[in-house]
C-alpha cells in the first residue's frame, strides 16, 4: 500500500474509475452545510473542507489521487533529487485554462510564487524555497528540506491558478473580475449565489483529461434539520449524515443509497501535558482506561463503532499501525492507575458536542470529577492556541492523508489550533517525527511512521475517542460515489472525487 | 416644540457616536480571532495555516495594528462610507449587507405589517366589549401562542407544512438558479417562488408578534370606550362602525404606532431565529456567522447598523408622539 | 431556605383575587413546580444525566417519557428542568425589576441622575437584543450563571423608562407637591408616595420578564450559546434539534413536546396568576390612586400590557397617560 505512496519515478499508472454505466447525468446537486465563500483559491473559505473540495471541480493540481494511490494529473512525471530537497515535474501538454489559453510551466511556477504572498489556506507551502520554469514543460522545486509528503500533501492538493489573469492583480484577496475562478480543471464556475451560499458550476466541454459525464454540478447549503429530508424530496442528490440511521432509513430504497466512506474523522481529546496532574503518565492512562469509547462511539453515530486507535491514524488507512496497546474500558485498572486519589479536571468542548455528558458519568465512576466548559469554536480554539485548557475535546478530519499531521500537531509548526493545543513534548517522537518527514524510502518511512504511533500510543498525549464515517446519502440514479485513497487530497472523505464525473 | 425636537436630536447625536465606539470595541474583546477560525459544524477541519502564512494575513487585514490605530482607520473609513471588507467573505461589508437587508426588511416589515393590522383589528374587537365570550376568546388564544418561543413555533411549522404536509419549500429565500424567463412572466414567477419560501417565516413572525398588538389594541381600545367624545359619538347615534373608525382607531394610533416603530428597529435580532430555521439568508443570519467567525468588520457594521436602525426608530416614535401630542392637546384639550 | 417557600406563598394567597378560578389554579400549578424542583432528586426515576436506557426508545414503564439521544431519561430531565427554569426565571425577574425600578426611581425623581440614567438606558435599548446576548454570553463564557446574569443585566431598560413615566406623574400629583410643602425629604417622598404608584406595573413587569428569561433561555440553547451542560428545558429541546434525522424518525413526540408543554404551562400560569393578582389590587385600592390610573376603571379586567414583551413600551404608557390627564 505504502509503495505507491512515494513511487517518485515516472508512476504511469492511468486511473481506475469505478466500472459502472457512465450515463451522462444533466444535473447533481450536492448538498453542504456552511456557504465555502468565492472559489478561487485566493478567497475560498477556510471553514470546512467543503471550499477545498469545490475548487478541485474547478482547478487542476499537480498530482492526484484515485482508489488505490498517487496518479499524474497536470504533471505527467515527476522525479526528486537525491538530497530530497530539489523536485522536477514534467507537466502534460494539451491542458488549458477555462477560457482557452495553454496551461504552461509558467502557470505553475508563478501559482507557487503567488501562495508564498498570498497563502493558499488550505494548506501550507511553507517549505518550498523557490519555483523556476527550468525548461517548456518543466517545472523545478526547491525545498528548505527534504519533505516527504510533498507530493501527495502540495502537489496533490495546491490548485494551480493561470498566470495570465492573476498577474496583474495586485490583491488578489479582494479581486471580483469576472474570470476570478477561471482554473483548467472539469467544471467551470457558471455562477455564485453569495448570499444563499449555493454555486452552479457547468461542464467544461474542453476538459483535456476526458469527457465530463455531469452537465452541471450544483453545491448549495441548507440547514441541518433539512439535510435528508431536501434528498428524500428529491431537491438535492447528495448529503452528508454523521448518523449511521440514515442506512436503516433509506434501507430497501434502490434509488436512494447510502455510501461510506473510511473513517477519516476523527474525535478526540487534545490534552495539555504540561498541566499536573495530566504530566503524569498513569493519569492519562486511566482516562483512556475509564471511557468506554466503544459505547460513545455506538452511541454518538448509531452506527458500529470504531474506537479511537491509540496511535491517532485510523484503522483502514495505508498508515495504519495495527499492533498497538489499545486501552480496552477497564474502570478497575484506571482506578489502579490512579492510586485511589480524587482529581477535578476542565474539559473544554464546542456546544454542539454530545460526548461530554457520557464521559463525565465514566470518570466520576473512577474519582475524575469532568468540569465541562462548552464554548464556542473561536473560543475553544482561542484556549487552545494559548495552551490555557488541562483537556479539549476536538472533533475534524485530515487524518486520513499523509501522516506528516503527527510530527505537525506536536512540532508547534501549524498555528492551527488543532496543532498547538496537542503539547507533547518528547524527544524521541520529535526526532521521529523529523526522520520521517525526509525520508524518501517508503519502507523506511513505514517503520519511522509506526514507531511513532507505538510511542503515541503508550504516552498518550491525545486520547482518540473513536473514528467516524461519513455516510453519504445520494440518489442512485445521477451520482456514482467515489472511494478515495486516504481521503481526498490531504484526508477529505467526500465521494466526488472528480474523477467519478469525468470519463477519461 | 422646536427646543424640544433640538434635545432629541442632541441626545440621539451622542448615543449615536456611543454606539459607533461600542460596536467597534465588543467585536475586538471577544475571544478568538478572525484568522484561527476553522470550525463547521463537528467537521471542522485542521485548517493547516502556518504561523507565517497567518502573520501574512494578519498585516493585510491590519489585525497586527493597535487598537487605537485600527479605530482610528475604522473611523476614517465610516467617515468616508466605507463598511470595509469582510475577512471570512472575500467581498466588501457594504455589498454583503445590501445583497441580504432586502430579505430582512421584506420579512420584517410584511410580517409586522400583517400583525399590526390583524391584532389592531382583533383588538379593537376583543376591547369593543370586554369580558365578552368574543373577548376573553381572543385573549385566550392569543396568550397561549405568546407563550411559545418563537424558535418552537418556526420549527413546529417547518414540520408541519414544509416536512409533513410538503407544501413548503424546505429552506431557502428562494429556488437557487431557478429560471424564471423574461419579462413580466418571469418576474411574477419569481416573485411568487420567493412568496412561497417565505411564508411560513413571516407566518411565524405574524404569530409571534400579532399578541402583543391584540392586547394593546384591546386594552386601548376598552379604554377609551368610556371616554367622554367617544360616549358623545355613540350618543348622538352614529352607527357602531363609524365610531370605531373615526373616533377610536386614530386615537389607537399612537400606542399601536410607537409600538410598530419600535419592532421594526429590533432589524437584526427580530428575525435572526426565523432565518436560521428557515435558511433565509437574511442579516440576522449574516450576523449570526460573522459572530461565529469573528468576522470584525462585518460584525462592528451588523451592529451598527442595527443599533443605528433601532435608534432612528425610537427617534421616529419620539418625534411623532411629540407632534400627535401636540395635536390632541389642541383638539381635546 | 425554608422561610421563603412558607411566606411567598402566604403572600400571594393574601393578594390574590378570590373569584379568579384561573389564578389559583395558576398559583397551585406554580407551587406545584417548586414543590418538583425541590424534591427533584428523590422525585426522578433516574439520574438524569446517566445513560439508563437504549438511546430514543419510546415512553415505556420503565421510561414514562421515554429516553433521548443518549439514552438518558425524558422524564427525569423535564424534573431537573423545572428547577433550572425556576431559578433562571426567578432570579433575572429578581435583578431586573430591582435595577428597573431603581434607575427608574432615581431618574425620575432626582433631575441630576436623569440625563446619565436615561442616556445607559437608551444605549442599551438602541443595541440589538439576541445579538447583543449572544455577544456578551460569548465574551463571558455561556455557563448557567453568566446567562443569569446577562439577561438580568441587560433586560432592565425598558421597564426603568415606564417606571420613570410614572414616577414623573406622580411627582406632579398634588398630594406629593403638597407633602413637599410640608417639608418631606425626597427619600421619604419616594418610599412613600412615588414608589406606590409604581406598583401597578410591577405585576406586568414580573410576567414579561419571567417569560422574557425562560424564552431566552430556551432561544439561546437553540442557537447553541446556552449552558449545555446543565439540564433545562431549552437544553433539552436544542439536543432534540440537534438530531440531524429529526424530521425523520418519529422521536418529537417525547423528544419536543414535553418541554414544551412545560415552557407554555410555566409562561401561562405566571400570567394568570399575575393577572389575579392585579384584579385584586384593582378592585381593592381603587380608590385611593385613581388620578394615577385612571384607565383601570373602564379598562380593568386584565393588565394592560400583559403580554407586550419585546415591546418595550417606552413612550407608550406616558404618552397614554398624559392624555388622560389632559383628557380629564
Amino acid at each position: 500500500m505504502a509503495g505507491a505512496l512515494t513511487a517518485l519515478a515516472v508512476p504511469g499508472r492511468t486511473p481506475v474509475i469505478a466500472a459502472t454505466a457512465r450515463e451522462s447525468a444533466a444535473l447533481v446537486r450536492f448538498a453542504w452545510w456552511s456557504d465555502v465563500g468565492v472559489p478561487t483559491p485566493f478567497q475560498v473559505s477556510a471553514v470546512g473542507p467543503g471550499g477545498a473540495v469545490l475548487l478541485s471541480l474547478i482547478y487542476d493540481t499537480l498530482t492526484w489521487k484515485d482508489e488505490d494511490g498517487i496518479i499524474p494529473w497536470l504533471a505527467s512525471e515527476w522525479g526528486v533529487s537525491d538530497d530530497g530537497l530539489g523536485y522536477s515535474f514534467h507537466l502534460i501538454e494539451g491542458a488549458a485554462w477555462h477560457d482557452g489559453e495553454p496551461v504552461t510551466a509558467a502557470d505553475v511556477a508563478f501559482s507557487f510564487d503567488a501562495y508564498t504572498r498570498h497563502p493558499y489556506r488550505w494548506m501550507s507551502t511553507e517549505v518550498i524555497d523557490s519555483v523556476e520554469v527550468a525548461a517548456e514543460h518543466v517545472v523545478a522545486f526547491q525545498l528548505k528540506r527534504p519533505y516527504a509528503a510533498f507530493i501527495e500533501d502540495i502537489a496533490g492538493v495546491v490548485p494551480i491558478v493561470p498566470r495570465h489573469i492573476w498577474e496583474s492583480v495586485d490583491d488578489p484577496i479582494a479581486y471580483s473580475g469576472a474570470d476570478r475562478s477561471v482554473g483548467s480543471g472539469p467544471f467551470k464556475l457558471a455562477d455564485y449565489d453569495e448570499s444563499q451560499g449555493a454555486y452552479r458550476l457547468v461542464a467544461n466541454e474542453a476538459y483535456w483529461r476526458g469527457r465530463t459525464v455531469v452537465q452541471e454540478w450544483q453545491q448549495f447549503t441548507v440547514p441541518p434539520e433539512a439535510r435528508v429530508q431536501v434528498l428524500q424530496q428529491g431537491e438535492v442528490d447528495i448529503t452528508l449524515s454523521t448518523d449511521a440511521s440514515v442506512r436503516e432509513l433509506f434501507g430497501g430504497d434502490d434509488r436512494l443509497q447510502v455510501f461510506e466512506t473510511a473513517p477519516l474523522s476523527i474525535v478526540r481529546l487534545a490534552i495539555n501535558t504540561r498541566r499536573p496532574p495530566l504530566d503524569q503518565h498513569a493519569v492519562r492512562q486511566a482516562i483512556a482506561y475509564a471511557l468506554d469509547r466503544q459505547l460513545i462511539a455506538e452511541t454518538i453515530t448509531r452506527g458500529p463503532a470504531i474506537p479511537g486507535s491509540a496511535g491517532v491514524i485510523p484503522p483502514e488507512t495505508p498508515w495504519y499501525n495495527p499492533s498497538l496497546q489499545q486501552y480496552a474500558y477497564n474502570a478497575d485498572r484506571a482506578r489502579e492507575l490512579l492510586g485511589g486519589k480524587r482529581y477535578t479536571l476542565d474539559l473544554i468542548a464546542d456546544p454542539s458536542a454530545r460526548e461530554p455528558e457520557l464521559m463525565a458519568p465514566m470518570l466520576e465512576e473512577v474519582g475524575i470529577t469532568l468540569n465541562v466548559q462548552q464554548v464556542d469554536a473561536a473560543t475553544r480554539l482561542q484556549l487552545l492556541a494559548d495552551g490555557d485548557f488541562q483537556l479539549a475535546l476536538t472533533s475534524h478530519i485530515g487524518v486520513g492523508g499523509d501522516p506528516d499531521y503527527l510530527r505537525r500537531w506536536y512540532s508547534g509548526e501549524e498555528t492551527n489550533a488543532f496543532a498547538q493545543g496537542s503539547i507533547f513534548d518528547n524527544e524521541e517522537f520529535a526526532r521521529l517525527g523529523e526522520e520521517q518527514a525526509a525520508a524518501l524510502d517508503p519502507e523506511e518511512r513505514r517503520e519511522l511512521i509506526f514507531r511513532m504511533q507505538e510511542i503515541l500510543a503508550e504516552e498518550l498525549p491525545t486520547i482518540v475517542l473513536y473514528h467516524r464515517r461519513f455516510y453519504w446519502a445520494y440518489d442512485s440514479a445521477v451520482f456514482t460515489p467515489m472511494e478515495t485513497w486516504g481521503g481526498l487530497m490531504n484526508g477529505i472523505p467526500f465521494p466526488n472525487n472528480k474523477l467519478t464525473l469525468i470519463d477519461s | 416644540m422646536v427646543a424640544a425636537l433640538c434635545r432629541l436630536l442632541l441626545r440621539y447625536a451622542v448615543l449615536g457616536v456611543a454606539v459607533v465606539l461600542l460596536n467597534f470595541l465588543i467585536p475586538r474583546l471577544l475571544p478568538g480571532d478572525p484568522l484561527s477560525f476553522g470550525s463547521g459544524e463537528g467537521t471542522g477541519p485542521a485548517v493547516p495555516l502556518s504561523g507565517a502564512a497567518k502573520a501574512e494575513l494578519q498585516a493585510y487585514y491590519h489585525l497586527d495594528e493597535p487598537l487605537s490605530r485600527q479605530l482610528v482607520a475604522y473611523l476614517g473609513d465610516l467617515a468616508r462610507g466605507d463598511l470595509g471588507h469582510s475577512i471570512e467573505r472575500p467581498a466588501p461589508v457594504r455589498d454583503l449587507i445590501l445583497d441580504r437587508l432586502p430579505w430582512t426588511a421584506g420579512l420584517l416589515s410584511v410580517s409586522l405589517l400583517l400583525a399590526t393590522v390583524t391584532g389592531t383589528a382583533l383588538g379593537l374587537l376583543a376591547g369593543w366589549a370586554p369580558g365578552r365570550r368574543l373577548d376573553r376568546l381572543l385573549v385566550s388564544v392569543t396568550g397561549a401562542l405568546a407563550a411559545i418561543p418563537e424558535f418552537l413555533v418556526a420549527i413546529g411549522f417547518l414540520l408541519v407544512f414544509a416536512v409533513g404536509f410538503g407544501w413548503f419549500p424546505l429552506f431557502g429565500g428562494e429556488s437557487v438558479f431557478a429560471d424564471y424567463g423574461d419579462g413580466r412572466t418571469g418576474a411574477v414567477r419569481r416573485a411568487s417562488n420567493i412568496a412561497t419560501h417565505l411564508i411560513l417565516p413571516a407566518a411565524t413572525l405574524v404569530v409571534v408578534g400579532v399578541s402583543a398588538f391584540v392586547l394593546l389594541a384591546r386594552d386601548t381600545a376598552a379604554g377609551l370606550r368610556h371616554a367622554p367624545w367617544i360616549v358623545v359619538a355613540r350618543a348622538k347615534g352614529l352607527p357602531a362602525r363609524q365610531v370605531a373608525w373615526r373616533h377610536v382607531l386614530p386615537n389607537m394610533a399612537l400606542p399601536i404606532l410607537s409600538f410598530f416603530g419600535l419592532r421594526f428597529g429590533a432589524l437584526l435580532g427580530g428575525a435572526l431565529v426565523v432565518e436560521r430555521v428557515f435558511g433565509v439568508p437574511g442579516l440576522g443570519l449574516l450576523a449570526y456567522q460573522a459572530l461565529r467567525a469573528r468576522d470584525y468588520p462585518l460584525l462592528q457594521a451588523l451592529f451598527l447598523l442595527s443599533s443605528l436602525a433601532m435608534l432612528v426608530a425610537n427617534l421616529a416614535v419620539d418625534v411623532i408622539s411629540l407632534r400627535l401630542l401636540a395635536r390632541r392637546g389642541v383638539l381635546h384639550g | 431556605m425554608s422561610s421563603p417557600f412558607v411566606f411567598l406563598p402566604a403572600a400571594v394567597c393574601s393578594m390574590v383575587d378570590r373569584r379568579s378560578t384561573l389564578a389559583w389554579i395558576a398559583g397551585g400549578f406554580l407551587l406545584a413546580l417548586v414543590t418538583v424542583s425541590v424534591t427533584a432528586p428523590s422525585l426522578a426515576p433516574h439520574d438524569p444525566r446517566l445513560t439508563t436506557g437504549i438511546p430514543l426508545t419510546p415512553p415505556s414503564r420503565s421510561h414514562p417519557l421515554g429516553t433521548n439521544d443518549l439514552g438518558q431519561d425524558v422524564l427525569s430531565q423535564l424534573i431537573f428542568g423545572a428547577r433550572a427554569a425556576l431559578i433562571v426565571a426567578a432570579v433575572v425577574a429578581g435583578i431586573s425589576t430591582v435595577l428597573s425600578w431603581t434607575v427608574g426611581l432615581m431618574a425620575g425623581y432626582f433631575r441630576r441622575a436623569e440625563a446619565p440614567l436615561m442616556a445607559v438606558t437608551d444605549l442599551l435599548l438602541a443595541l440589538p437584543n439576541i445579538p447583543l446576548y449572544l455577544l456578551v454570553l460569548t465574551l463571558l463564557g455561556p455557563s448557567r450563571r453568566n446567562l443569569i446574569l446577562v439577561l438580568g443585566l441587560l433586560s432592565w431598560p425598558a421597564f426603568a423608562r415606564v417606571v420613570r413615566s410614572v414616577v414623573l406623574q406622580a411627582r406632579s400629583a398634588p398630594y406629593v407637591e403638597a407633602s413637599k410643602a410640608l417639608g418631606a425629604s425626597g427619600l421619604f417622598i419616594v418610599h412613600r408616595h412615588v414608589l406606590p404608584a409604581t406598583l401597578d406595573v410591577l405585576p406586568t413587569k414580573i410576567v414579561l420578564t419571567v417569560r422574557f428569561a425562560v424564552f431566552a433561555e430556551a432561544t439561546l440553547a437553540f442557537l447553541g450559546l446556552g449552558s449545555a451542560g446543565t439540564i433545562s428545558w431549552g437544553t433539552m429541546l436544542n439536543w432534540a434539534f440537534a438530531d440531524p434525522l429529526l424530521f425523520e424518525r418519529p422521536v418529537w413526540p417525547w423528544l419536543v413536546l414535553p418541554p414544551t408543554f412545560a415552557i407554555m404551562s410555566l409562561i401561562l400560569a405566571t400570567v394568570w396568576l399575575s393577572d389575579g393578582i392585579t384584579r385584586a389590587r384593582a378592585g381593592v385600592i381603587r380608590r385611593p390612586r385613581r388620578n394615577t390610573s385612571s384607565q383601570k376603571v373602564v379598562a380593568p379586567r386584565r393588565p394592560r400590557l400583559t403580554l407586550t414583551p419585546a415591546a418595550r413600551p417606552r413612550f407608550a404608557p406616558s404618552g397614554r397617560r398624559r392624555s388622560c390627564t389632559r383628557r380629564r
